[in-house]
């Protein structure tokens, strides 16, 4: 596979459309599986291939793969928004995504989100899981990843993914068993 | 459908990149906390710290009668700071390498040899205190850490409207411990403070 050098995205713009054709579907995927409004999704991926570009010389080959320090990357983006909402804080954007969004953008931004629906329920129903153990299940249940890549997204061992996966196995078969049966 | 989403973007990106190569160093930090300027302090190592004329240290270090090391740090502190409390923590005979890192920073690895197992923490060599209302603090056990080894200590703090430390990480080093170089690391959303 001619993989771009994630070093060179943030230096050399050829290099950066390479990286950005072959990874900008897996990002939106990524942005619908969290968000349900077409301009904040545009918003949103303009800030991952952002922050890809600001973060690119930082990407390290015996961390992980690529796809997994992408998925780090986006999360830390989608991670950062909801805080920002939390706090009701406005974000300060360099390029505002929705901004680059005409009729036909939004119509296939909105097939995205569509797809996406059920993955954004299941994101929805992990909610309630203390974050940590949360954003391990959100990258291997709802994102499709490995556990080494999902280890790599989050910068902890695979060791601590495992662990922590165990421990939510444990909780969440807890939390469903003892469903009473109704008479 | 053709997404021209996909190309606009890609448009607005590229001429991003071209005025970044022209660009000497990146400054994507100040541009991406505009609207944080206060807390700028938080942002990390690399940023230069402004000390409070005439005001008490950020921090404290002193001896607990069990011989422990109690770790009091009231603000965000900066490298300066950082170094003088490693004096500080050598001169209780505990060689140590603190770096004081934002959320969604991380050092790059390794940085050292470790011993001992990452995943189980630093057990008993180190605990956080309940948080008191004017900072935090840490108790340091110096009888777990050999001749020879160095602790390792990266303190996770989040910006916001006030700061706050998200973590704390700590390892025991055999040798010599190279700088924190920064690299991006996990994002903590809500923290909580006190871990």
């Amino acid at each position: 596979m001619n993989e771009v050098d994630p070093k060179d995205v943030g230096t050399n713009a050829d290099a950066f459309e390479r990286f950005y054709r072959a990874h900008y579907e897996r990002v939106t995927r990524f942005i619908a599986r969290r968000v349900d409004d077409p301009y904040t999704a545009a918003d949103l991926t303009a800030e991952v291939f952002l922050a890809v570009v600001d973060t690119a010389h930082t990407y390290r080959p015996h961390k992980g793969t690529v796809t997994g320090w992408l998925y780090g990357v986006a999360r830390n983006v989608v991670a950062e928004e909801r805080r920002r909402r939390g706090r009701d804080l406005a974000a300060v954007r360099r390029i505002a995504g929705r901004r680059l969004l005409d009729a036909e953008g939004v119509a296939r931004m909105e097939e995205r989100i569509d797809a996406e629906h059920a993955a954004r329920r299941t994101v929805a129903a992990l909610a309630g899981l203390p974050e940590r153990t949360r954003a391990l299940l959100e990258l291997i249940a709802v994102d499709g990843l490995t556990v080494a890549e999902a280890a790599a997204a989050l910068g902890i061992t695979r060791v601590a993914a495992s662990v922590r996966l165990h421990r939510a196995r444990k909780t969440l078969a807890a939390a469903v068993e003892p469903e009473p049966a109704f008479a | 459908m053709k997404d021209t989403f996909q190309e606009n973007l890609l448009v607005a990106m590229r001429e991003e990149v071209e005025t970044r190569e022209a660009r000497p160093v990146r400054s994507h930090r100040r541009k991406w906390t505009v609207a944080a300027a206060a807390t700028a302090m938080a942002a990390g190592v690399g940023v230069v710290g402004v000390p409070m004329l005439g005001e008490a240290p950020a921090y404290a270090v002193d001896r607990e009668p069990d011989g422990s090391i109690r770790v009091h740090v009231t603000e965000a502190v900066d490298r300066a700071d950082l170094d003088a409390l490693e004096a500080k923590l050598r001169f209780f005979g505990l060689s140590a390498e603190v770096d004081w890192l934002g959320n969604g920073q991380d050092c790059a690895e390794p940085r050292a040899d470790y011993v001992g197992d990452p995943d189980l923490g630093p057990g008993a060599l180190f605990q956080s205190l309940p948080g008191e209302d004017d900072g935090w603090d840490w108790l340091i056990h110096p009888e777990y850490i050999a001749s020879g080894q160095t602790l390792v200590w990266e303190v996770q703090v989040a910006r916001g409207d006030e700061w706050a430390v998200i973590k704390s990480d700590v390892r025991v080093a055999e040798g010599s411990v190279a700088p924190c170089e920064i690299v991006s690391g996990p994002v903590t959303r809500d923290p909580e403070p006190g871990n």
